[in-house]
């Protein structure tokens, strides 16, 4: 069983969807049928890259390799709770109240 | 040709939002074969709203060869704190930010978006928050909140501006309780983001506010970047501004009042600008997540 430790390929706060090519270089020679990703020393991740990592468990997945995330801290599985909801649901349209200004602006 | 450039002493967003147009209109004008005089000498002044799309324009003179030289500020402090910032070209490494955990700026900082700098950017990102969330506040109440708003605006340039650099600026007012933090692009707009996803009609202003209302130019589970970021720095204790300037229109947010406006002017990219206020409380930014 293989064990990637994010915080040392990435980042202790891991900003970017497009970090997730960092893991896919890592696991790309593994052939585990098992493979932990370790947030252990990750303190934040942000809601893009829980988007595009939940993608690779699920592309892995299709694949017959589970991709099983270990020391999560409460943030970052909250994190992945937010973004896994989100997932699940139809696309929202928040109707926002903003009028076009025809007057001068106000002073902010 | 000589562009005076022009700065308002000011704390308020909107005037500085026109001197920006000011200046704008200026360097429109340089041409690449003139010897072109970039006159700061009546510098007063500098927040990063003001700064950093300053860095952006003659970083892109110098990328595209035009000729050109600065005329320093007069005033001697203005002119130390341009160098301390690395105004304009900013930082680009780790070890560069390092060095300045101390200070209440975070320099002016230039981030490639290549594939073989992903490590480093990620890494440079990481001490970026760590450093903002010592400034403003108690790390452990406000990761996720502004970590949240961090983040998203960075990946936002990443993955719908086309640009080949991010730009980000940020300083701490400590007299004043506040952070002015500012990220930037020089890339295709919002409108132009919807456009080459199939929107091709729609306007600046039509843009931003599906922007805002959460539509997104990816997946259908995604979009939520701005909303969500807007209510968090506005809604939440930070009790903040929250701005978006894009090609011709711009959109400004805080506890008072939301308005979506016109510009006198283009700007090439999309600039967000937060005014985050200092706060010990803990914000659960779960809420602000729809």
């Amino acid at each position: 069983m293989k064990k990637i430790n994010l915080a040392k390929i990435i980042s202790k706060n891991i900003a970017t969807r497009q970090s997730v090519e960092l893991i896919r270089n890592e696991l790309s020679d593994i052939t585990d049928d098992l493979i932990e990703l370790d947030f252990i020393d990750v303190d934040f991740i942000s809601r893009s890259f829980a988007d595009e990592i939940l993608n690779l468990k699920q592309e892995y997945k299709r694949k017959n390799i589970i991709l099983k995330f270990i020391n999560t801290n409460k943030e970052i599985s909250e994190m992945f709770k937010i973004v896994s909801s989100q997932r699940n649901k139809s696309p929202k349209i928040f109707l926002t109240k903003i009028k076009d200004l025809k007057k001068p602006v106000h002073q902010f | 040709m000589e562009i005076k450039i022009k700065f308002t002493k000011s704390d308020l967003i909107k005037p500085t939002i026109l001197n920006l147009g000011e200046n704008v209109n200026s360097f429109v004008k340089i041409k690449p074969e003139d010897d072109n005089d970039i006159d700061l000498s009546d510098l007063n002044w500098v927040n990063p709203l003001s700064i950093l799309p300053l860095a952006s324009l003659l970083s892109s003179l110098k990328k595209n060869k035009y000729q050109f030289k600065i005329i320093q500020p007069l005033n001697s402090s203005i002119e130390s704190y341009l160098k301390a910032i690395s105004f304009y070209e900013g930082i680009h490494s780790l070890e560069s930010l390092e060095n300045l955990r101390h200070k209440n700026y975070i320099p002016i900082v230039s981030l490639p978006n290549h594939p073989s700098d992903l490590k480093n950017r990620e890494k440079l990102l990481s001490c970026l928050l760590d450093i903002l969330l010592e400034r403003i506040g108690c790390k452990e109440n406000l990761i996720n909140a502004t970590g949240y708003a961090f983040m998203e605006m960075f990946d936002n340039i990443w993955e719908h501006s086309q640009t080949d650099c991010g730009w980000f600026f940020a300083q701490y007012y400590k007299n004043k309780g506040y952070a002015d933090i500012c990220f930037l692009d020089n890339g295709i707009t919002i409108k132009g983001s919807y456009s080459k996803k199939g929107r091709k009609t729609i306007t600046d202003h039509e843009a931003i506010k599906m922007a805002l209302m959460g539509k997104s130019t990816k997946d259908q589970d995604r979009g939520y970047g701005l909303w969500t970021t807007k209510k968090l720095i506005t809604e939440s204790p930070l009790n903040g501004k929250f701005l978006i300037l894009s090609g011709q229109n711009g959109y400004f947010k805080d506890k008072k009042q939301e308005l979506l406006f016109n510009l006198n002017y283009f700007w090439q990219g999309t600039i967000i600008f937060l005014r985050i206020n200092k706060t010990k409380e803990k914000i659960d930014y779960t809420k602000f997540i729809e």
